[in-house]
């Protein structure tokens, strides 16, 4: 409907656009680039207020027929600030246009082309070089926090090269939620291998019709990078270095000192804590968190050589980044180096030919985090505080600690030659972190090719066509060991052991797609179609073993071990994806824009009969200001967007997950011993699997005012992702698991703002300055699941504790648990709610919360457990000011979100004896009438610990950075032959505001089911960072 | 020069047609992915099938932390739940209280594991062709396995969906619940054509000894009928396991359930694992089936507060199914002395040896230990012994055959022969042989599989088909709704089951 309304509207305006005047007159020019003096093709020179317009032949040349002296052509081209010149009689004009500066003069990289942002009819977000140059973050991702709306980037940890979860407009899927990476027009396996410093630009599709030429892969959205090229006529060499120191603010988590532990756990009544005696002389004990912390340096350098003349360009750019922990120091250090070569060659009038090309390298150790279950990390927070973490020598070794010696117990020994301290309180998993963290001995290493080469051919005039063959091949090994040791029964490995894998990624893409651009009169057409396939081959192979005839890294490796104890897996298999796409875009007078597309993919994922499926979409806007009946000198653009489309998410299908066969390595012992093998069908069939698909509509805004010096955009967006793969539902009785199956509806809809300010500063000496503000909505809601399965629980906590559900009316994996309303204070109190609620087989005391029956079944049971908070923010937001006078400039960045919980799940109700964080103790309730919202001391009460007592605001709001910096005089640094010098300090990550008592409000936030869970993660490090950068 | 744009054009453009649109280039194999319509078609398929149906058995009473031994065991008088805590695996510390329902993990994964058999059995029963005898004796095996299951839930759930083929996605919700009857009645044709083809135990090689015999099958009839108090028909089937010179009683209890005497002469059914797949904390497959036993490790004394005496080799564990002192005083009345020894020990006789026990007020503890499954180091194996506890299930013995027997007898009138029975088994754990009849006699068999059988997950449904749950675990929690376990709250919604009442 909207449509043909539009279609109308069209045609009406074509027809009176076609009248016409007298006194023409003819106007003849060559219009050139102010930078590189070369003639610039295509440009549009039109008579402003008229539908006259033409454009530029390959030599810069136009002629145009002019109504009437005193009119005013508009010369325009993509990328570059329009020009106004008033002609009055047949003239010949010189035309030189300069890049533009407002933002509806850029141009975005959509996928297979670029637009004009004035053009853009869909919802993109893009962040350019200038933006990324300084940060200090590791990853590409990372860099992009809070720069953009509708964009939420998480940190699966603060772990140097640990990975992110990128959410484009919420969280769609219950699996992975990652949008398609482009690189250079290359899908890409990772992200990993990027350096901030080789970006020149991020473009963030948003909605589905931007995406939508992405098809099957499209549906959470699609992030393009487009990496630096070198400019004709520049030979320029550019080196940045930066080093920084990471800390941790002191006490960022507090957990409770070894006499407050010793009370608490008293009061709590729990077996086997320490009494009065043992933390008699202690102090405060040992404040583990504190001890394992420790500054870590970062540096990052990176050199770029680039040029080119009339026929070719080149880039050359290698960079070091090195990083260390700030938990486990170079025990948790990630390296990596890289190297690019990008060139573009025109070799004939009709032929560009180039490539893109980065080789990668990085190595990477972890320590374990982000774990209940005895990760370093979960030991350091948790480990009892009356235990020191070493003894030393010549002392006297506590009882415990010479029983272990006497039973021969291999214990850790540090590097000093003291033992280690050894809990006698609290076993299970966890045991000395320090001594872990010496323990741990691992490695991975990846070597990663990323590039393409491709050609461009324009055969026929207005007719491209495009070429590009693209590979990405990452090789990946990995080495560690594990020592003996022994903390208890239940953590110990009495045998040392190791293990070896090997991973390939290799992927190949062929894209190939033609573009035809004409003009007619005011008439302006734009047609893509092209064809791409793709393959992965993935092999993996990993071994362990045990028995190292010495504990040292030289032994380490399965050659110095018996045979009879190696274990060996492998497997390999190939994906495939065959593509079809068209895009049609049409404008009329740059007013009326309209485009769609079209995709259809096959994947060799599904079943033979399901393997292809069709996306389309639609997307048209309205310049409203390019209207003659606007007149305004306050707003100078103004554009509505609507768009609709649909995409699919392939990312989340395994393969074969659809198919039942036999599966064999079934193991059964004879009675002699021999291990027989089996065989049986691992799983019922289901032919009919298909991807997620996610419908989404897009309206849009955007305006400019003050001379583009004021931009606005302004977005709602309703994505519904549909057939999510769920777990199977046959009834058990079926006797086998039904994998998958799509069941399962999910809407993410919201508002998204984009506010910005630039005042560039008239002189030298002014103040310049630039705001940007950017702000979305999101609310999240289940709306449709198999009947037959009405909740899907996800992630646990502990032993026992389904932590995170699903179910329509709800967020996608709210926390579920029981809903507390405050704390029992007497006895009378428990009976006369036990009475009041007719409840049976409940014996709460005083100090413990009052626990709600929600589903009325007059018990408290599991079955009680309930949505008791949403790990999804309700609004996020960034805010950036770069401020310059003379020749400093100084940026202050902000990003956060509000309105999202965070699950406190380090603290397992089958470990009392584990440290709690000290506001445990200091609210707890006392007695009769002491607090109504904390418990009294306990440890093991599910009806506390899987309760909404641990849920916690974690909204928070982080300075990402603050950044000052000195450019050094033109006049100066011409002296010394430097185009460019720039110094700069700055403090990246450093403040955080959060009222969230745990490790930290973004760290521990895994992907999947396990959002917003902090099962003790590694926190994000703040940095002091210093970097110098210069160009000559 | 236009000539050769148009030539490359048209170049380019056949490169992208013949890339793309083959069909081909989307048939990508699934490794590890053998098609399921092309198996079961050899002798070898059909042995490989088989295994896989032990294979699941061996899982079932093993899957990590839900097994059935666990839920029938629980639920009995003869432990508490243990392990660390209250919120040490709920799923158990419920079923030990009676306070479990519908939604119990435990219950519903011991329901699963039961049907996930029974379809690798009915692949078995219905893919094969009996062309060969080794194939014949394979399905006879399967519906033993089958029949089995059907015995676990029939006398557990009660009235259980009949499932003896694939069901198609459209029958989920119409296959309901068969009567008790027709599950028994299934049961019992399974095991009479089995018992017709199958070999007796000592026809199989000592490798062979794992399969079910023609013993096996006669040992379930029995059971079967005995608790369909068919006591008659019940005596005739295991009189002739007793019968059949393939069984005897070990020298002692502590004997038949040694290393040693795996699949020896006193077993009529077990359940294998291994002590030699070398797991070590790297590579135990937590989550997946493991061909060890870790249910032993799961029920050593709790490791933080035990100290083994040193001489003994019962070794520290993880404290879950710790002795009631109902069970203790059970063996002290009866006089009960050897046999108690190798079944339970208390705190005072763990420190008369030597060892210690550091925390008396330890969750769920009572004062004891329990040895018959025990920790022992003997039964597990290198490099780390907390997880390579061969120690195989004793699913049937013929100490139960006997006392089956002596019931069956007993209740058919035949007090001598019912005598005879039980003072064979009471005279191995060097009893003084009883007298009784009638009644009383019967009531001395109920005492004699309380001690003998204790933990070995048929207290529960004893108590329950003699009527004597609600006298024997009332104080417990038990009530009458609980002489049937629920339908797991998941089939009632998937397969819209009815649930059993009470839940």
């Amino acid at each position: 409907m909207k449509l043909k309304t539009l279609l109308l509207v069209c045609s009406c305006i074509m027809l009176l656009g076609t009248s016409s005047f007298a006194q023409t007159f003819k106007v003849t020019g060559k219009v050139t680039s102010k930078t590189s003096s070369q003639p610039l093709e295509a440009a549009t020179v039109s008579v402003k207020g008229t539908s006259t317009a033409t454009v530029t032949d390959i030599n810069g040349v136009f002629s145009i027929n002019v109504p009437k002296p005193g009119s005013v052509l508009v010369i325009s081209f993509t990328g570059m600030a329009n020009e106004e010149v008033v002609v009055n009689q047949a003239r010949d004009l010189n035309i030189s246009l300069s890049e533009g500066t407002g933002s509806l003069n850029e141009v975005v990289v959509v996928g297979y082309g670029q637009q004009k942002k004035a053009l853009v009819t869909g919802a993109i977000s893009s962040v350019k070089a200038d933006q990324l140059t300084t940060v200090s973050n590791t990853r590409i991702e990372q860099a992009l926090q809070g720069r953009t709306a509708g964009v939420q980037i998480v940190p699966n940890s603060g772990q140097p090269g640990a990975g992110l979860s990128v959410r484009i407009r919420g969280t769609g899927s219950n699996r992975s939620n990652n949008p398609l990476f482009i690189i250079d027009g290359i899908r890409a396996g990772g992200m990993e291998s990027i350096d901030p410093s080789e970006v020149e630009s991020i473009e963030i599709l948003k909605d589905a019709a931007s995406a939508a030429i992405y098809g099957a892969e499209g549906a959470n959205g699609v992030v393009i990078i487009t990496t630096k090229t070198g400019k004709k006529g520049t030979s320029d060499i550019t080196y940045n270095a930066q080093f920084a120191m990471q800390s941790v603010k002191d006490d960022f988590v507090k957990m409770m000192n070894a006499k407050q532990y010793q009370q608490y756990l008293q009061e709590a009544g729990v077996a086997g804590a320490p009494t009065m005696s043992d933390v008699a002389n202690i102090g405060e004990g040992t404040n583990w968190m504190r001890e394992v912390l420790q500054t870590a340096p970062q540096q990052h350098h990176s050199l770029t050589l680039s040029g080119g003349n009339d026929k070719s360009t080149y880039l050359v750019n290698g960079t070091i980044f090195s990083q260390e922990g700030i938990v486990g120091g170079e025990k948790a250090r990630f390296n990596r180096y890289t190297v690019r070569f990008n060139s573009d060659s025109k070799i004939k009038p009709w032929l560009n030919f180039g490539n893109r090309l980065v080789y990668s390298h990085h190595r990477r150790r972890a320590i374990s985090e982000n774990d209940e279950f005895g990760s370093i990390l979960g030991s350091a927070l948790v480990m009892d505080p009356t235990t020191p973490v070493s003894y030393p020598s010549g002392s006297a070794l506590p009882t415990h600690v010479q029983n272990a010696i006497n039973a021969g117990h291999p214990l850790r020994v540090d590097a000093n030659g003291n033992l280690y301290g050894l809990s006698n309180f609290l076993k299970g998993e966890y045991g000395n972190p320090l001594a872990r963290i010496d323990m741990a001995k691992g490695e991975n290493v990846q070597n990663k090719i990323v590039g393409n080469v491709f050609a461009e051919i324009e055969a026929i005039k207005n007719l491209k066509f495009t070429s590009r063959f693209g590979i990405d091949a990452a090789f990946q090994v990995g080495h560690g060991w594990t020592p003996t040791f022994w903390f208890s029964s239940e953590s110990q490995n009495t045998i040392a052991n190791g293990y070896d894998y090997s991973n390939t990624w290799f992927t190949w893409q062929l894209e190939n797609f033609a573009t035809y651009t004409k003009r007619f009169g005011n008439h302006s057409l734009s047609l893509l179609a092209g064809v791409s396939a793709q393959k992965t081959h993935e092999q993996h192979m990993g071994g362990s073993y045990s028995g190292l005839f010495k504990e040292e890294d030289k032994f380490s490796y399965a050659d110095f071990v018996p045979d009879a104890l190696d274990r060996i897996g492998s497997i390999a298999f190939d994906r495939t994806l065959a593509s079809f796409y068209g895009r049609v875009n049409y404008d009329y007078k740059n007013k009326y824009l309209f485009a769609a597309t079209l995709r259809r993919d096959g994947s060799s994922l599904f079943s033979p009969d399901y393997q292809w499926g069709t996306f389309p979409s639609v997307s048209s806007g309205w310049v409203f200001s390019s209207e003659d009946f606007f007149r305004s000198s306050f707003m100078n653009y103004g554009k509505l967007r609507a768009s609709w489309g649909q995409n699919g998410s392939l990312s989340s299908v395994g393969l074969g997950e659809w198919l039942n066969s036999i599966g064999a390595g079934l193991l059964y012992p004879d009675a002699n011993g021999g291990l027989m093998v089996g065989a049986a069908p691992t799983s019922l069939a289901y032919p009919q699997l298909t991807w997620e698909t996610s419908e989404q509509i897009d309206f849009g805004l955007d305006l400019s005012f003050l001379k583009n010096r004021l931009t606005v955009t302004l977005d709602y967006y309703k994505k519904t992702t549909k057939d999510l793969l769920t777990g199977g539902n046959a009834p058990l009785f079926a006797g086998n698991i039904l994998r998958t199956v799509n069941a399962g509806n999910v809407v993410n809809s919201g508002f998204e703002i984009e506010l910005g300010y630039k005042n560039q500063g008239g002189s030298k000496r002014s103040l310049g300055y630039e705001l940007f503000v950017n702000f979305t909505t999101l609310k999240n809601e289940v709306t449709y699941l198999d009947p037959n399965s009405p909740i899907l629980y996800g992630a646990g906590i502990g032993t026992g504790w389904a932590a995170t559900a699903m179910q329509v009316g709800n967020p996608i994996w709210y926390f579920n648990g029981y809903k507390t309303d405050g704390i029992f204070q007497t006895q009378s109190e428990i009976s006369s709610y036990i009475t009041k609620n007719g409840l049976i087989g409940y014996a709460p005391q005083p100090g413990d919360p009052i626990v709600l029956d929600i589903n009325g079944d007059k018990q408290i049971s599991p079955a009680d457990m309930t949505n008791i908070g949403s790990p999804h923010p309700d609004f996020m937001y960034g805010f950036r000011a770069n401020l310059s006078y003379k020749n400093f400039d100084l940026t202050v960045f902000v990003q956060g979100q509000y309105g999202n919980e965070k699950l406190m799940g380090f603290n397992r109700t089958d470990r009392s004896t584990a440290n709690k964080p000290y506001f445990f103790y200091a609210n707890r309730w006392t007695g009769a009438g002491s607090t109504n919202s904390w418990f009294a001391a306990n440890t093991s009460n599910p009806y506390i610990y899987n309760s909404d007592l641990m849920v916690f605001d974690g909204s928070f709001t982080r300075i990402r950075q603050m950044q000052l910096g000195y450019t050094l005089p033109k006049s100066v640094a011409g002296k010394i032959k430097f185009k460019n010098a720039r110094v700069y300090v700055s403090l990246d990550d450093f403040f955080t505001f959060t009222k969230y008592p745990g490790v930290d409000p973004e760290a521990g936030s895994n992907g999947g089911n396990s959002i917003g869970i902090d099962r003790g993660g590694y926190p994000i490090p703040r940095r002091a960072v210093a970097g110098l950068t210069f160009t000559f | 020069m236009k000539n050769l744009f148009i030539k490359i054009t048209i170049v380019c453009f056949i490169i992208l047609t013949l890339s793309s649109g083959c069909k081909k280039f989307l048939e990508q194999e699934v490794p590890g992915a053998f098609p399921e319509q092309d198996f079961y078609k050899t002798d070898g398929d059909a042995t490989q099938a088989v295994y896989g149906v032990y294979d699941m058995m061996q899982a079932h009473y093993n899957n990590n932390w839900a097994s059935l031994y666990m839920v029938k065991t629980l639920l009995s008088d003869e432990s508490n739940a243990g392990g660390s805590d209250a919120g040490d695996q709920p799923g158990y510390q419920t079923l030990d209280n009676f306070n479990f329902d519908a939604t119990n993990d435990k219950v519903r994964d011991a329901w699963r594991m039961s049907y996930f058999t029974i379809y690798r059995a009915n692949k078995v029963i219905n893919r094969i062709d009996p062309a060969s005898a080794l194939r014949q004796r394979l399905i006879a095996e399967a519906k033993v396995l089958r029949a089995y299951n059907y015995f676990e839930l029939v006398s557990l759930w009660g009235d259980v969906p009949l499932v003896l083929n694939d069901i198609p996605p459209a029958s989920y919700t119409s296959t309901g619940r068969a009567p008790k009857a027709s599950v028994y009645a299934q049961i019992e044709k399974d095991l009479t054509e089995a018992i017709a083809v199958l070999p007796l135990k000592n026809v199989y090689s000592s490798a062979d000894k794992f399969r079910v015999s023609k013993g096996t099958a006669q040992a379930l009839l029995g059971k079967v009928l005995l608790y369909q108090q068919k006591f008659a028909e019940a005596a005739i089937q295991l009189e002739s396991v007793i019968t059949s010179n393939q069984y005897a009683l070990a020298s002692s209890i502590g004997a038949a359930f040694s290393k040693n005497l795996e699949f020896g002469q006193e077993s009529v059914f077990e359940i294998s694992y291994t002590n030699q797949r070398a797991y070590d904390w790297g590579n135990f497959p937590w989550g997946g089936a493991p061909e060890s036993n870790i249910h032993i490790q799961l029920m050593g004394p709790r490791a933080d507060y035990y100290t083994k005496a040193p001489t003994d080799s019962l070794i520290g564990g993880w404290g879950f199914v710790l002795p009631k002192q109902k069970l203790w005083d059970a063996y002290i009345t009866a006089g009960d002395v050897n046999r108690r020894r190798q079944t339970v020990m208390s705190s005072a006789e763990l420190i008369a040896a030597g060892g210690n026990w550091s925390n008396p007020t330890a969750y769920d503890y009572e004062g004891f230990f329990q040895r018959k499954y025990g920790s022992f180091s003997s039964q597990t194996g290198g490099p780390i012994s907390e997880l390579n506890y061969g120690t195989n299930w004793r699913h049937i013995r013929f100490a139960d055959v006997l006392l089956m027997a002596a019931e069956a007898y007993n209740k058919s009138g035949n007090d001598p022969k019912s005598r005879g029975y039980v003072n064979m088994v009471r005279s191995r754990s060097g009893l003084a042989p009883i007298a009784s009849g009638g009644t009383a006699l019967f009531t001395d068999i109920v005492k004699e599989r309380q001690l003998e059988l204790a933990f070995e997950g048929v207290r529960f449904t004893d108590l329950v088909r003699w009527g004597l749950a609600t006298t024997e675990l009332g104080s417990l929690g038990f009530v009458a709704k609980h002489n049937l376990l629920p339908v797991p709250d998941y089939d009632v919604r998937t397969g819209g089951l009815t649930q059993n009442s009470g839940y």
